[in-house]
């Protein structure tokens, strides 16, 4: 009687094998999932919320559902954005969707376009959108996940121009409109993992400069206008002042780690926060930053840029909970647990009519679907209302 | 507790990339070396425990076809026989279950510093021990007409997965035949046995067209340094490929050794060829492998207490 097993054959080591199999899956796959993107529509007071393969319209008073839009194919790591009652979302197949904010109807949706190699295996892996957009009157620009800048038509959603990075552009584009005064051209502002900050004619989609951060920039950049400066930060956890004019970096600040939501600037101050959970507060004058204050807020990573009302900032963090501060001297005011990470940008809804007695009210989203978005009344973190999205 | 390997991992993964001029591919190739070279001493401690459990089949069966109907006797008696040759029947495949968070680590490791998700890249800022590394965070993603944060568009790395994978299996495992003996058990473990050997390929080629193509890359790297590694321990045998037995699996190797390759074995091996069903040794007996202590490097004590164990009670 002969065997040989050597030692696939052990009930052990199948046993083993079927353990790694279904760790692989679990753990491969497990980063997959994505986060709610939130944002509101300024003029009709909607909210919209992102989440796996499906877009969102609520009421922001009462967090009932306005429409809904699914997306067969492909999720959504993207924040939505509505200018002018369009609304414009890209998904992770890289494809950029527009929609109809009032209604949800489609109105285009651009796919990049892939040159097949034999019937339809092709060279290009496709790629996706984690950025959001960024707007013109013409115009709708966005980063792909992997590299490049796009510009596509607002009408028609025919693509007008590609500018080339070197890697990702995770942070949305930021737009700033020509300036005769200083005789400059509309421009768009592009942050690239690629470690760069790219200024991009943004009727041509060609190259104005490009400044090396020292590190990868995933989130947008700030604008100061007064002094024409922009402010970004970094995987090397710095905060960088960058002049427009001379396009020259003004100032680092070192942060405690990464600085993936972009900063916030208003009057003379600049507000972010870091991975490590950290908040800080920095005067900026003509000579750079100046550290105004710095707190400890979160036990877990801040990621998203910070939402500012006329007393307080406020963010959502990884360790489920949202915190609010005096702007002032980032004494806190509440913070209140939410069920699943609140990873992305807050929104700010404002009091209603005296008829109608709502208070204002942060959003936050999170990771947990049962209590996709909740809504915190500003003045005392009471919660107003939350989001089901598995109603 | 992953994150005792995780954070590691992705360290030395950076690091390779930043001192490696930031080709990542070589990062990854030399990662799963060092990470091959780290886990040797439990490889060998699988072979070793492997090959043992493999030269005692003869002596199981024969148990089991004493104890066919006393499945408690049978029990004991093989743990007897296990202690007696100071075998650990688990010893051959706790490696690989010691090897299964090192996995792990590993495509956590790949994934997160290539990008491939958001997540998993928001986790990489507190896992490194050397915060300098973060400037060549993330991973440079292109690689020929790759996209090494996303999966193979043209499917070629997929093929080579499942090809390598199923190479590495084939060269490395001996085939496992059905014994005809009408062992159940061992029957049933041939069988499972040949379909793990076809379903593993396709499992990792159907995790190399979901995941990041940089996971394909190590899993193509991990296989070939993985039949490398083997060859030069001497266990790679071309005729498993063309499914006949190899000479590293000494019984069914005995059925068709040659007369030139005969003279190489030992005299218990010969006997095997000549009269397979016939047992050889008892169970006071020590069980010698062909050629085990010629083998540079391998030397099994296992034989030798056994033989100075039956001579002292002779």
């Amino acid at each position: 009687m002969k065997t040989s097993r050597l030692f696939p054959a052990s009930p052990y080591t199948l046993i083993a094998l079927l353990l790694l199999v279904l760790v692989l899956a679990a753990c491969s796959g497990g980063g997959a999932d994505s986060w709610a993107g939130v944002s509101i529509d300024s003029d009709t007071g909607s909210i919209y919320v992102s989440y796996d393969k499906h877009v969102v319209a609520i009421n922001p008073t009462s967090g009932a559902t306005q429409w809904e839009y699914k997306n067969d194919d492909a999720k959504f790591f993207a924040v939505p954005v509505v200018h002018e009652g369009i609304l414009y979302i890209g998904d992770y197949k890289g494809r950029l969707h527009s929609l109809n904010a009032e209604t949800g109807e489609k109105l285009w949706v651009y796919a990049p376009e892939k040159d097949t190699l034999i019937g339809p295996f092709s060279l290009d892996a496709g790629d996706r959108v984690i950025s959001g957009v960024a707007v013109d009157s013409n115009l709708v620009y966005f980063g792909l996940g992997s590299r490049n800048l796009m510009a596509v038509s607002r009408e028609t959603g025919e693509e007008v121009w590609t500018f080339k990075t070197n890697h990702g552009v995770w942070a949305t584009p930021l737009y700033v409109k020509a300036n005769p005064d200083v005789n400059s051209v509309a421009t768009v502002y592009v942050a690239s993992l690629d470690h760069y900050l790219y200024a991009v004619n943004a009727q041509t989609g060609k190259e104005l400069w490009h400044k090396d951060m020292g590190g990868a920039i995933p989130g947008q950049p700030a604008y100061d206008p007064v002094r024409n400066w922009l402010y970004v930060g970094t995987f090397v956890s710095e905060v960088i002042a960058v002049d427009l004019d001379t396009h020259q970096i003004v100032d680092r600040y070192e942060a405690e780690n990464w600085v993936w939501g972009g900063p916030v600037y208003e009057d003379d101050v600049l507000y972010f926060g870091d991975l490590k959970g950290n908040l800080y507060a920095l005067s900026v004058t003509d000579d750079g930053f100046k550290q105004k204050w710095k707190k400890p807020v979160a036990d877990g990573a801040i990621r998203s840029t910070p939402l500012l009302t006329e007393d307080l900032i406020v963010v959502g963090s990884k360790d489920k909970h949202v915190y609010a501060l005096k702007k002032a001297d980032g004494a806190s005011q509440w913070s209140k647990k939410t069920k699943g990470e609140a990873l992305t940008e807050l929104v700010f809804v404002s009091a209603g009519s005296e008829d109608t007695d709502s208070p204002a009210v942060v959003v936050a989203g999170t990771g947990d679907r049962e209590r996709l978005l909740v809504a915190f009344v500003l003045a005392t973190g009471e919660e107003q209302w939350h989001y089901n999205d598995k109603d | 507790m992953l994150d005792l390997i995780i954070n590691p991992f992705s360290t030395i993964l950076l690091f390779l990339y930043q001192i490696l001029g930031g080709n990542v591919v070589l990062a990854i190739v030399v990662f799963t070396i060092l990470v091959r070279a780290a886990t040797y001493p439990l490889t060998i401690k699988q072979q070793r425990s492997a090959k043992a459990m493999q030269e005692l089949q003869p002596e199981l069966a024969k148990l089991k076809e004493k104890y066919k109907n006393d499945r408690e006797k049978m029990a004991q008696a093989q743990m007897e026989m296990y202690r007696q040759y100071g075998i650990n029947p688990l010893a051959g495949c706790l490696p690989l279950i010691v090897q299964l968070p090192i996995l792990m680590g590993l495509y956590r490791a790949i994934t997160a510093t290539l990008a491939a998700t958001p997540n998993e890249l928001l986790d990489l800022s507190g896992r490194l021990w050397v915060p300098q590394l973060s400037s060549v965070v993330p991973l440079e993603n292109r690689f020929m007409w790759l996209n090494l944060a996303v999966p193979d568009p043209l499917y070629l790395l997929p093929v080579l997965v499942v090809i390598t994978t199923w190479l590495s299996q084939r060269l490395i495992m001996p085939p496992t035949p059905s014994n005809g003996s009408g062992d159940k058990s061992a029957d049933q473990a041939a069988q499972v046995s040949r379909q793990m050997m076809t379903i593993m390929p396709l499992m990792f080629g159907f995790f190399s067209i979901s995941f990041a193509s940089g996971l394909s890359i190590y899993f193509i790297g991990s296989n070939l340094i993985g039949i490398g590694q083997y060859a030069l321990m001497g266990k790679v045998s071309i005729k498993n490929l063309l499914g006949r037995p190899s000479e590293s699996a000494p019984v069914p190797a005995a059925k068709t050794t040659g007369p030139a390759e005969k003279t190489k074995h030992e005299p218990a091996v010969e006997a095997a060829t000549e009269a397979p069903l016939k047992p050889k040794r008892g169970l006071s007996q020590p069980v010698v492998t062909a050629g085990k202590n010629k083998r540079p490097g391998v030397y099994d004590s296992r034989a030798e207490r056994a033989k100075a164990k039956n001579k002292a009670k002779s």
